[in-house]
């Protein structure tokens, strides 16, 4: 039978890779380079995280846990810095801007 | 045989269509991604897209964890998260680099610029 723990497992790998997927389609549908960053970075961090948290409740061992929280820690650490390192590049280069015509 | 109920994807905790599902959504998300490579006007464009890659493949990661109901791939997962924006950063310097340097000396051999 399925226990809560299965549950939440279950809801945890869906939502996530449905926000991997939400990142994908932003990046491939956006009409801008901002935006499309926009979407890489937030998106696709948040849904990396929920699998991390459901991969941590699957094994429910320290060590999981623990690699779970470092996953989270890092890579939330790390996107926005790329993200804003690649956004500062874009403006000196002077990618354009998409206006509303 | 896309998928069966016993047999690859088949796992102690996730549901069957479960990861059936999200399997379809990340492969979909990288082929995405390679659309947006392909079309991608300009070279920050196709960078975004490569930050995009390690993020979709630390989601696959675990999600691969997950269902094989083994600890071991969350270090590769870990070590994508450490060392995955990486590339990124250096391309993004890469870019800025030329930029001042084209300001400079008035170089202007930029080939990635569309």
């Amino acid at each position: 039978m399925a226990s809560i723990l299965d549950i939440i497992i279950n809801a945890l790998v869906l939502v996530g890779s449905g926000f991997v997927f939400v990142a994908a389609l932003g990046v491939w549908r956006l009409p801008d380079f901002y935006t499309r960053i926009h979407a890489a970075t937030k998106a696709g961090a948040f849904g990396g995280g929920l699998l991390a948290l459901a991969a941590g409740c699957t094994f429910m061992t320290g060590v999981a846990w623990v690699q779970a929280f470092m996953i989270v820690v890092f890579f939330y650490i790390t996107t926005p810095v790329a993200g804003h390192l690649l956004g500062r590049a874009a403006y000196l280069r002077k990618v354009s801007v998409y206006t509303k015509k | 045989m896309f998928f069966n109920f016993d047999g690859m994807l088949f796992t102690a905790v996730l549901h069957p269509i479960v990861a059936a599902i999200a399997q379809i959504l990340i492969a979909i998300s990288f082929i995405l991604a390679l659309l947006r490579i392909i079309k991608g006007p300009d070279v920050a464009d196709r960078v975004v897209v490569l930050d995009l890659i390690a993020g979709m493949l630390l989601a696959y990661t675990l999600f691969h964890a997950i269902v094989q109901a083994d600890v071991n791939f969350m270090n590769v997962s870990l070590a994508i998260a450490v060392i995955g924006f990486l590339g990124t950063v250096a391309i993004a310097r890469y870019l800025e680099y030329r930029v001042a340097n084209k300001e400079e000396t008035g170089n202007v051999q930029d080939p990635g610029r569309e």
